[in-house]
C-alpha cells in the first residue's frame, strides 16, 4: 500500500515538474482575454512542435518541406481601431537587405509568396473583435532547393474620405521556408573578426559574421570584457545592431559600449545567438581615440557545442537516474529470501 | 527495504521518464508531410495603428515647390515577448488624379521622414529607433526598427510625408495610398 502510494506521489510530483507550463491550464484558471492592441494586430496561434525551443518559430513561419509538401498555418487578426474594419490577407515578397528583412511594396509577389494562400482572403471585423484565418503554404514538387522569404500580410486599407494621402497599415508574419530533399540545412555561422571601433566617443567592436549554414539568421547577442587594465571586466553588452544575414553571406553587427570604458588592450567574448544556434568568439582588443581606426583582429571560437546544452544535461541525469535505479533493484533482489 | 523499492521505482521512473521528455526534441525528425503543431498560448500579437487621413492639401504647380504633409503618431504594439525585433517600412502607391487618361506623379517625388520615436508606458527606448526615411518609388523606406532583444512593449512616432512638385505637372487633385509595414 504505502509503496502504491508513494509510486502515485513520485508520478504526480514528477508530471506537475516535468509539465509546469501545463499546472495552470489544469487547475482551470483561463484568464480573460486582454484587450486588443492598437490598430491592426497579427499572431501566429500555432507552430510546430519540433521547433519548440526556436523563438523565431513561435512568430515567424520557419519550416523546412520536401518539394511537394504542403501544410498550413492558423494565424488570427486582431482589431484594436476604434471602427468595424475588413481586413484583406495576402501574401507579398520579401528580401532579405542590409542585414532587414524587407517585405515588397504592395502586393510584389516571388516565388515563396505565389505558393501561399490565405483564407479567408477577407476578414470582416468587429471593434474590438479578433478573427482567425489560415496560410496554406503548397510546395510544387519541381520546386528547386532552397531558402525563400516571404511575408503573409494583414492589411488594413485607409478609410474613405482623404486628401492627397491615405493611410493604410499591414501586419506580417515573416515566412522563412527551406525547400530541399532530406533533412534541414543546417544553421550554422560563425565570428570571424572583431573590429575595434570608436563612434562619437563610444568604443564599440563590429563583429564580421558569415552565414556558413544553409538558413537565414537572425543574430543578436553580447560581448563581454575581460582582463583588462588593472584586471578589470566590464559587461554584457548588448548588441545595438540585428542581422539578418541570408545563407552564403556576411555581415557586420555593430555593438556599442559606454563611453567610459578604457580602451584596453581586453579579452573580448562575443555570444551571437540565433534561434537556439548560438557561437561564442573571443580576440583580444584595444579600441582606437574616438575617430580613429583600428586592425580587425581574427577571432577563435571558444564553445563549439552550444546548441543544445540542456538535451546533454537531461540525458546525463536521466543515464544517472535509470543506473541508480537498476542498481537499488538488483541490490533488492540479492538480498530478498530465495 | 520499503525505502530503497521506494527509491528504486521512483529512479526509473524518473530516468524513463527523462528520457521521454527530452528525446525528442534532439533534433527532432525534419518536417514533412504531416508536421504536427503545438498551440500558442496568450494574445501575443504584433501590431500597427496609423493616424487617420490626414486633411487635403494645396499647393503650387510650380516645378519645385514643396507641399509637406504632416502625420500624427503612428503607434506600433508588441506584446509577441519574443524580443525578436521589428521593422516598420513604408511604401507608396503612384499619385494619380483618377481621371481618364490619369494624371500622375511619380513617388521618386514624395519623401518619408520619420519624427522622434516615443515610447510608451510598457515601451523601454533603447535598441528602438527612427528609419533613415527617403524618397519612394525604389525600395520600401525603412520607418522604424527595433532590435533583437528589444522593442517590447508600445512605441509612438509621428511623420511628415513631403511632396515636391516635378516639372510638368497638370493641376489636379491628386492622391496616394501611403502603406506602413510591421513585420
Amino acid at each position: 500500500m504505502t509503496l502504491r502510494r508513494a509510486v502515485y506521489a513520485a508520478a504526480l510530483v514528477l508530471a506537475l515538474a516535468v509539465c509546469p507550463a501545463f499546472a495552470p491550464t489544469a487547475l482551470g484558471q483561463t484568464p480573460p482575454p486582454a484587450p486588443n492592441d492598437p490598430g491592426i494586430g497579427l499572431r501566429l496561434l500555432e507552430a510546430p512542435t519540433n521547433r519548440r525551443d526556436d523563438p523565431r518559430a513561435k512568430r515567424y513561419i520557419v519550416d523546412h518541406v520536401n518539394a511537394g509538401t504542403s501544410f498550413t498555418r492558423r494565424i488570427q487578426v486582431t482589431n484594436g481601431t476604434d471602427r468595424d474594419v475588413t481586413v484583406n490577407l495576402y501574401a507579398a515578397a520579401a528580401s532579405l537587405n542590409n542585414g532587414d528583412f524587407i517585405p515588397a511594396s504592395g502586393h510584389a509577389q516571388n516565388d515563396l509568396s505565389q505558393w501561399i494562400t490565405m483564407t479567408p482572403s477577407t476578414l470582416a471585423i468587429p471593434r474590438g473583435g479578433r478573427a482567425d484565418a489560415t496560410v496554406t503554404v503548397a510546395v510544387p514538387g519541381d520546386a528547386p532547393p532552397g531558402e525563400r522569404y516571404a511575408v503573409a500580410l494583414a492589411e488594413l486599407p485607409p478609410p474613405p474620405g482623404q486628401g492627397l494621402v491615405g493611410l493604410a497599415s499591414r501586419v506580417g508574419i515573416r515566412v522563412y521556408l527551406s525547400v530541399g530533399p532530406g533533412s534541414e540545412p543546417s544553421t550554422d555561422f560563425n565570428l570571424d573578426t572583431f573590429q575595434p571601433i570608436n563612434e562619437t566617443g563610444k568604443p564599440g567592436v563590429s563583429i564580421h559574421s558569415c552565414n556558413t549554414g544553409g538558413r537565414a539568421l537572425d543574430l543578436g547577442g553580447s560581448l563581454k570584457l575581460t582582463n583588462g587594465p588593472a584586471g578589470i571586466s566590464a559587461g554584457p553588452f548588448t548588441s545595438t545592431q540585428a542581422a539578418t544575414i541570408a545563407p552564403g553571406t556576411c555581415e557586420d553587427l555593430k555593438i556599442l559600449l559606454d563611453p567610459q570604458i578604457p580602451a584596453g588592450p581586453w579579452d573580448a567574448t562575443a555570444t551571437l545567438r540565433s534561434g537556439t544556434k548560438e557561437k561564442t568568439s573571443q580576440a583580444r582588443i584595444t579600441f582606437p581615440s574616438p575617430g580613429g581606426t583600428a586592425k580587425a583582429v581574427k577571432a577563435h571560437d571558444t564553445n563549439k557545442t552550444s546548441d543544445s546544452p540542456f538535451i546533454a544535461a537531461a540525458a546525463v541525469v536521466a543515464f544517472l537516474a535509470s543506473g541508480l535505479g537498476l542498481l537499488l533493484f538488483w541490490r533488492r533482489r540479492r538480498r530478498a529470501p530465495a | 527495504m520499503k525505502f530503497r523499492r521506494i527509491a528504486a521505482v521512483s529512479a526509473t521512473l524518473l530516468g524513463a521518464a527523462s528520457i521521454a521528455t527530452f528525446a525528442p526534441a534532439a533534433h527532432a525528425a525534419t518536417s514533412g508531410q504531416n508536421t504536427l503543431t503545438f498551440q500558442l498560448s496568450g494574445a501575443a500579437s504584433l501590431a500597427i495603428a496609423v493616424p487617420s487621413n490626414p486633411s487635403a492639401v494645396s499647393g503650387s504647380v510650380t516645378t519645385g515647390s514643396v507641399v509637406p504633409v504632416t502625420l500624427s503618431n503612428s503607434t506600433v504594439t508588441d506584446n509577441t515577448g519574443s524580443l525578436l525585433g521589428w521593422t516598420v517600412t513604408a511604401d507608396a502607391t503612384t499619385l494619380t488624379d483618377g481621371a481618364s487618361p490619369a494624371h500622375t506623379i511619380a513617388t521618386t517625388n514624395l519623401v518619408w521622414l520619420t519624427g522622434t520615436v516615443a515610447a510608451g508606458t510598457t515601451g523601454l527606448l533603447s535598441g528602438v529607433a527612427a528609419g533613415g526615411g527617403g524618397a519612394f518609388g525604389v525600395a520600401p523606406i525603412t520607418v522604424a526598427r527595433a532590435l533583437a532583444n528589444f522593442g517590447g512593449g508600445t512605441y509612438t512616432y509621428p511623420a511628415t510625408v513631403t511632396l515636391t512638385v516635378p516639372v510638368n505637372t497638370y493641376a489636379a487633385t491628386y492622391t496616394t495610398t501611403v502603406t506602413q509595414t510591421i513585420a
